[in-house]
């Protein structure tokens, strides 16, 4: 019998993951429940001890259980922008969703699941990482469970989900059938020496793929559930899955298109392509009649989302690296606009209404302040991160041909100058109540959390070439240089 | 001979099975002639000494696709009587289709029957002794696909704990 090396570094922050979870899912034992939330703390500690772990592992790619699981450069980054969100869940969770040991533990195995997701190269490991990914959420987005909301969200998202997944592993199925293999690496050898028993298969099975990747990604016409989900999950659930699930879902598709099928780039090519394009008009038009801020948050999620497929389309080790760059300045400046509304909301939501921002800075000015950036970010203005994200993306679409896809982007960015700036206007309004819709205070901690996520879309905004050069390396790992 | 006895009983069951799933007036009971079919079938994998095939064809098709099914049933009959007291449940032209899609699935199942090269196709599908059994699987378990393995196994603690929290009494223990 030969076991494979196992080696542990591969899946260091995997394992400090779990481990955390399972320490949380003891010391709740024994503690009594109105110290539950306390565990929140033991999480984060958890998420802090696999970050500092990430710039270890970056001196060498580890490769492990005999080939299934890769920790090179583009795992690490994404693991990055995974666990800088799951950072953000635990630090706006102390207050909504009056967390124990079981909010932690699912915070930790939904990033364990990404970060699965974005380093496994077997088909069996990545579909077994979106489960790990999947399952948690479907509990969180109905955690507050006295609110129908959340239920709504919880029950659309586990059925929606149920058949994503199933579509995501038929089309794995169809890959493996075509070609007999499960390792992405030796799928791509066995379509080059033409070993497919048949390429219709083939075809199938990567537009199946696309189609289970595309629900989690949230792109038009596979986003019907993001909306509802969004606005009815808790605050603090809504950002961690709005940019984990992105990242995680992006990492597997760059994985599974680049590595696996490099090959059938012309069946693939224009598939992801069109969905861009109607991801970026639809999202960006439907946002604009929304009134609820974590609805319109929703919708500009869907949109932003339609910009990191671009960089797919783009397929070029420069479109690779400006989807990378973009999935850690979506995680900045979204987790940054929903801490605002997570410090703004009380216990039951209220206030999450757009109107309900008139006149915040006069009354909340550092809030108001932040959001602003936030907001101004999205919309891609310069100083700001989203800027050079959307630069990149451009700079990659254009080189590779794709001057549709180039157009679609400036044209829905100019729609989303509305939405974005429309409760911007509003929050400098003077407004004549003076009943504040939202509670006097917030935790501290989402105070922290806007302060950190406003200093990176504040700095790497300003110095975008802190990241360009690593994640150069991350571009590398991916196709192999 | 004992074999012999036993393959007809178990075929003989699995089509009284099939014909159930078919024939019942209630979903539950449709589903429940399933299951009756899939052991049926299991025990006939047991004769050809597929002992895994007859395993995972009890373990997860009688179990948890049933479930499934069962799951799905009971969301959408949610609220309504049994389908007989709802009255027409039946969608047009229902016995037309389903003769003509059986009669295609005979034809097409038929015309491979006769058109097989048995003993070509035994020689291909012979894929080694142990092939199939309980010891290989186990073995191409611990070794070949040990991370699916592990990362099943977070698959089902994510299972338990969800499943303890939504089924808790809340309020009780939140305040």
């Amino acid at each position: 019998m030969n076991f494979p090396v196992i080696n542990p570094l591969s899946v260091l922050p995997e394992i400090i993951l779990l481990a955390t979870s399972i320490v949380a899912l003891f010391i709740a034992l024994f503690l009594p429940d109105r110290r539950g939330h306390q565990l929140n703390y033991l999480g984060l500690v958890g998420v802090l001890a696999a970050i500092a772990v990430l710039p270890m592992l970056w001196a060498k790619v580890e490769v492990g259980f005999g080939g299934a699981i890769v920790s090179d450069h583009f795992a690490l980054a994404m693991d990055a922008a995974i666990l800088v969100s799951a950072l953000a869940a635990f630090l706006l969770g102390l207050r909504e969703v009056e967390p124990g040991a079981d909010y932690v533990a699912l915070v930790l195995w939904a990033a364990l699941g990404m970060m699965v997701l974005t380093s496994a190269v077997e088909l069996l490991s990545i579909f077994l990482g979106l489960e790990v990914l999947s399952l948690p959420l479907y509990v969180l987005a109905g955690f507050r469970r006295d609110r129908t909301t959340s239920k709504e969200a919880a029950m659309k998202y586990l059925l929606m989900g149920a058949f994503s997944s199933g579509i995501f592993l038929y089309g794995l199925a169809f890959l493996y059938g075509a070609t007999g293999k499960v390792s992405l690496a030796s799928i791509q050898a066995a379509i080059l020496q033409n070993f497919t028993s048949h390429p219709l298969f083939l075809e199938i099975g990567a537009g199946l793929v696309a189609v289970g990747l595309a629900f989690k990604l949230a792109l038009v016409p596979f986003h019907q559930w993001v909306p509802d989900v969004y606005e009815g999950s808790p605050t603090p659930v809504t950002a961690f899955m709005s940019v984990g699930t992105k990242a995680a879902a992006f990492g597997a598709l760059v994985r599974i298109l680049t590595v696996a099928l490099p090959a059938g780039i012309v069946h693939w090519q224009p598939l992801i392509a069109f969905l861009a394009v109607l991801t970026l008009l639809f999202g960006n038009l439907a946002a604009l009649r929304q009134t609820n801020m974590k609805r319109m948050l929703a919708y500009s999620g869907i949109a932003q989302a339609g910009y990191l497929v671009v960089a797919i389309a783009a397929n070029s080790q420069m479109g690779v690296g400006a989807g990378m760059f973009y999935v850690v300045a979506y995680a900045f400046m979204n987790i940054g606009a929903f801490a605002v509304v997570a410090a703004l909301s009380g216990q039951n939501e209220e206030g999450a209404e757009i109107a309900s921002y008139r006149g915040l800075a006069y009354r909340r000015p550092w809030l108001a302040v932040s959001m602003t950036v936030f907001l101004l970010a999205l919309a891609s203005i310069p100083p700001l991160v989203g800027f050079p994200g959307k630069f990149y993306i451009l700079r990659a679409a254009v080189s590779s041909g794709g001057v549709l896809l180039a157009i679609a982007i400036v044209v829905g960015t100019m729609i989303s100058l509305y939405y974005y700036l429309r409760p911007v206007l509003l929050m400098f309004t003077h407004s004549e109540e003076t009943e504040s819709p939202f509670p006097a205070t917030a935790h501290w901690t989402a105070h922290v959390t806007v302060g950190v996520m406003l200093a990176g879309t504040l700095v790497l905004g300003i110095l975008p070439g802190l990241l360009t050069g690593p994640l150069q390396n991350a571009v590398h790992a991916i196709y192999g240089l | 001979m004992v074999s012999t006895v036993v393959f007809w009983l178990a075929a003989a069951v699995a089509i009284v099975g099939a014909g159930g799933v078919l024939l019942a007036k209630h979903p539950v009971h449709s589903a429940l002639s399933l299951v009756l079919n899939l052991a049926a079938l299991g025990v006939l994998f047991l004769l050809l000494h597929a002992e895994f095939l007859a395993v995972v064809e009890i373990l997860v098709y009688a179990g948890a696709v049933m479930v499934l099914f069962l799951f799905v049933v009971t969301l959408l009959m949610a609220g309504t009587k049994t389908p007989r007291d709802e009255g027409r449940f039946r969608l047009a032209y229902q016995y037309l289709l389903a003769g003509l899609f059986g009669l295609i699935l005979f034809v097409l199942v038929a015309h491979a029957l006769v058109g097989a090269d048995w003993m070509s196709s035994l020689a291909a599908t012979n894929a080694g002794g142990s092939f199939g059994s309980i010891a290989a699987f186990g073995t191409a378990l611990f070794t070949k696909y040990l991370l699916p393995f592990e990362l099943t196994a977070v698959v089902l603690l994510v299972a338990v704990i969800g499943v303890i929290f939504l089924g808790r009494e809340h309020g009780a223990t939140r305040k």
